[in-house]
């Protein structure tokens, strides 16, 4: 954590400068929006980080139209309330046509929210809550939404044979939604939930909830989740003597609390497809600019934000309108750092190029692809 | 149901450790000290560490007994004693001061995020509950404890000197008990009391800095339905109200109501403490008047 | 006369912000039973718990067996051989009649089993009870329990406080020959606050009176005049209930 802390406030410091220098008549200004202080830092400077090597790689080759991409930075410090000030910032003083945010989906919905009344353009590279596909024309997701990986999610472990699950997930939009999609998709394909539990987030121990599942017995557990309280929850199920295999929407965000038991017993469905050409190169240019520092997958998910938006832009110039309109012609034929994008008439991602990652030995392997 | 008894048996001790320091120090110097929550958080920390030092468990937790119960005498001599004389709701107030001091402290040396301290314990099954064995641990350790004070409090000179202090103060310090050497060594005693409570409880859960917002209710709760200067009531308010908790969250409500299953959310257990506390003080109002009035 | 065992000089003392005493002085010798009148509010009471230690001391001196004990508090007093009786809050109410006499032998718990018989002697009903909780005792029982706890701390002076209040007649005079043979047998010097002025002047052989905290009167009993006693308290502003 501290190092995390310490990336932040680097992060943050540097961006502020970028933020600071002057910008000129000539220059298309992108609003950003990330978390720099507060919770989840670390994933908003990488996310912060993809977008700097776009606009890296989009001005150096001339920008667009002959104009220097000037990003401005905002710190919605993890509160909806910053969020939206840091948005009617952008979007009024700034003038920005299009913001890229990265944020929990309490603060993005509520962004979009405002973006819509102001007819302006949100990407969204971090929230996968279902509920961001009802602002069409407005929103746009880089990531899939949580309805299409709790999907394959489902249908992945009916495949496995296996026939009574119980879920245990965080009682937030993004738990609940793959729980209800991977669900449903499993009692599509013949199985059975026996059990579901939602947590409330931030408690010291989930033994209650853990019993019940102990109680109802399940094959496997659907689970989504992340940080202090996923290992909390490992460790009560582990203390319960839980032994079943876990399947989780994004496994590689929990935390594990013990690498022995949770062995070959963790795996799940992950945005993947990060291998091909681009995402080496976006690789490649962090490497170069942040020497030492582990990236995350959040860079090619910024990355890809300002290149689909620079794309249409370069057709269609700044009338925020009119770059909603081309957005979606602008990602057809595009294959970014995070794979080939395709969009539904929500402006939400399908048949985004899924990794199937499994935990071995302390670390997370790729063990096959949806696609 | 087994399960339910179970449950309510873990929480309990761990509560009830934590409650007999405040209903000790309650007894004798008339004011609820929440600066207690942050001794245990303390403690629990302090067990942390001690175990990244490479001491074993149970020696960090009596290093870390022995040093909050430094730290509670410490407080004592810096702020409280100084204080001897105001009102009690003015010694409460600075008492919640003084948590918030050391909460601030805590924070800063360890960081906002979850500790987990690692142990090992295995699972046991009794005819349908399942605990751990660090849950029959802590049980056992919290029995050692109430029967260690019980001895100190019924079955030694100083222990008795405490009782006589909270029975009657002046009376005490005229048959020639030292007053304030005696609040010192209660201090110290609640305070290391605090620190193996809270060291139980960051071995079941987690550390993180608002880990005294979640033990304070259920303990307060505990120590009023007790009796606030009755250090074995706090230990009957424990677990009366850990039974009660567990048994709401347990109860199929939705069931009883002939419709879907529902329970009532685990993170209501807290306001289920307050409420059992409310029900206890209406029905028993004599719990809440001090023993020497 | 001899130095007294126990001395006030011009002491100034209260609670807090309220004093009651005012430069008052009392003298307690060797061999006499001093008995402190005064109206309700004279601060009769304060002289007592002033000289146990559990008030304000704001100025004078207080000599106990020719030291300085003004500064000494109230555990170091009782350490010396003050023995406090107060007239309420006189038992440990939560703690059994044992524990309260064990209490009272705080400070000399090697001869506790001994020392216990002798206040058995002279109370025999604390024997009886010493399984109970002091809280459920009588107001006599109370006071004899108080006494006996007292003794066990084998005092050099004895401070009572209204022993008299709230007993029966019977039980008013139990009280009395008691502190007349503890006075007897075990040749300590008495201050005696007391309302029961008969009684008092009865067992006394000094009487002081207080006006509003400071000494009106201090003579051998065998000198006071009840005229002049009245008047006393007529000064005082308040009846008396004597």
């Amino acid at each position: 954590m501290k190092r995390n802390t310490m990336l932040a406030a680097i992060g943050a410091a540097a961006l502020a400068m970028a933020g600071m220098s002057p910008v000129m008549a000539e220059d298309i200004t992108i609003g950003v929006i990330a978390n720099l202080t507060g919770q989840d830092v670390n994933t908003s400077v990488q996310m912060a980080r993809g977008v700097e090597i776009a606009a890296d790689e989009i001005n150096k080759a001339g920008g667009i139209g002959g104009k220097t991409i000037k990003l401005i930075v905002e710190d919605s410090e993890y509160k909806t309330q910053e969020a939206l000030t840091a948005a009617t910032k952008l979007y009024d003083v700034d003038k920005v046509p299009a913001v890229i945010m990265f944020g929990g989906s309490s603060l993005m919905i509520a962004v979009a929210e405002l973006a819509k009344q102001e007819g302006k353009v949100l990407i969204n590279t971090s929230s996968s809550s279902a509920k961001l596909g009802d602002y069409p024309g407005t929103l746009f997701s880089i990531l899939p939404l949580d309805d299409i990986l709790g999907k394959e999610l489902g249908k992945y472990i009916a495949k496995k044979g296996i026939k009574t699950v119980a879920t245990v997930v965080p009682n937030n939009t993004f738990g609940l939604g793959v729980a209800d999609a991977a669900g449903a998709a499993f009692k599509e394909a013949g199985g059975k939930v026996v059990k579901s539990v939602a947590y409330t987030e931030g408690q010291p121990d989930y033994r209650a909830d853990m019993q019940s599942v102990v109680a109802a017995a399940p094959e496997a557990i659907i689970s989504a989740g992340y940080g202090d309280d996923s290992r909390t929850i490992f460790k009560n199920a582990r203390e319960l003597g839980l032994n079943v295999p876990w399947f989780a929407a994004y496994p590689s965000i929990f935390t594990v609390e013990n690498d022995a038991w949770m062995n070959g017993k963790l795996s799940g469905v992950d945005n993947g497809g990060y291998s091909n050409d681009t995402g080496k190169a976006v690789l490649a240019a962090y490497k170069a600019k942040w020497p030492g520092e582990e990236p995350l997958a959040h860079i090619y998910y910024g990355y890809d934000a300002l290149k689909v938006l620079a794309a249409a832009m370069a057709k269609v110039g700044e009338d925020p309108k009119a770059i909603a309109a081309e957005l979606p012609n602008a990602v057809k034929g595009y294959v970014g750092a995070t794979g080939a994008i395709a969009w539904d008439d929500r402006g939400q991602r399908i048949d985004p190029p899924l990794d199937l990652i499994e935990y071995k030995d302390g670390k997370f392997e790729t063990v096959g692809t949806i696609q | 149901m087994l399960q339910v008894l179970v449950n309510s048996i873990v929480y309990g001790s761990e509560i009830a450790i934590i409650a007999v320091g405040i209903a000790l120090s309650y007894s004798i110097l008339r004011f609820a000290n929440f600066a207690h929550i942050q001794y245990a958080v303390v403690g629990g920390y302090a067990t942390y560490a001690g175990t990244k030092l490479g001491l074993p468990i149970v020696a960090a937790i009596a290093v870390g007994a022995v040093l909050v119960g430094g730290l509670a005498v410490l407080v004592d001599a810096l702020v409280f004693s100084r204080l001897r004389a105001i009102a009690p709701e003015g010694k409460m107030i600075v008492s919640w001061g003084v948590a918030l001091f050391i909460r601030a402290i805590i924070a800063s040396v360890f960081g906002g995020s979850a500790i987990i301290i690692e142990t090992s314990s295995s699972t046991i099954q009794v005819g349908g509950a399942i605990f751990t064995s660090l849950d029959l641990i802590v049980v056992l350790a919290t029995v050692g404890f109430m029967v260690l004070l019980q001895l100190f409090l019924y079955h030694t000179r100083h222990g008795s000197a405490l009782r006589a202090l909270a029975s009657n103060y002046d009376l005490a310090v005229t048959r020639g008990i030292p007053g304030d050497r005696m609040i010192r060594l209660m201090w110290f005693v609640t305070g290391a009391y605090a620190a193996i409570g809270g060291s139980l409880i960051a071995l079941e859960t987690r550390l993180q800095p608002n880990m005294d917002l979640i033990i304070l209710l259920p303990v307060f709760a505990a120590v009023t339905i007790g009796g606030l200067s009755n250090v074995f009531g706090a230990v009957i308010g424990a677990f009366v109200l850990s039974l009660a908790q567990n048994v709401v969250i347990a109860v199929d409500f939705g069931s009883l109501l002939g419709g879907d299953p529902w329970f009532v959310p685990s993170q209501f257990r807290d306001y289920i403490a307050v409420l059992a506390m409310v029900v206890v003080l209406v029905l028993r109002p004599a719990s809440v008047r001090p023993a020497n009035a | 006369m001899s130095a007294p065992v126990l001395e006030l000089d011009r002491v100034t003392a209260g609670y807090g912000l309220i004093t009651v005493l005012n430069e008052t002085s009392i003298r307690l010798h060797a061999g006499e039973i001093l008995t402190v009148l005064g109206a309700n509010g004279s601060g009769k009471s304060t002289v007592l718990k002033t000289s146990a230690g559990l008030t304000r001391i704001l100025g004078g001196r207080i000599a106990f067996a020719g030291a300085d004990a003004t500064r000494w508090p109230a555990h170091r007093r009782a350490a010396e051989g003050i023995g406090y009786v107060p007239q309420t809050r006189n038992v440990f109410p939560d703690l059994s009649v044992a524990d309260n006499l064990r209490m009272g032998a705080f400070l000399r718990p090697k001869n506790f089993a001994a020392d216990v018989e002798e206040v058995f002697a002279l109370f025999p009903r604390i024997k009886e009870k010493r399984k109970v909780l002091a809280r459920t005792l009588s107001g006599g029982e109370r006071r004899m329990l108080s006494i006996g706890l007292t003794l066990l701390l084998k005092p050099r002076i004895l401070l009572l406080d209204e022993p008299s209040s709230d007993l029966s007649p019977v039980m008013v005079d139990t009280v009395f020959d008691a502190i007349a043979r503890i006075h007897r047998e075990l040749a300590i010097p008495i201050l005696l606050v007391e309302q029961n002025v008969n009684k008092a002047l009865a067992l006394a052989t000094r009487v002081a009176v207080l006006v509003r905290g400071r000494e009106a009167l201090d003579c051998p009993v065998a000198e006071v005049k009840l005229d002049e006693l009245k008047r006393l308290f007529m000064d005082g502003g308040v009846r008396t209930s004597a």
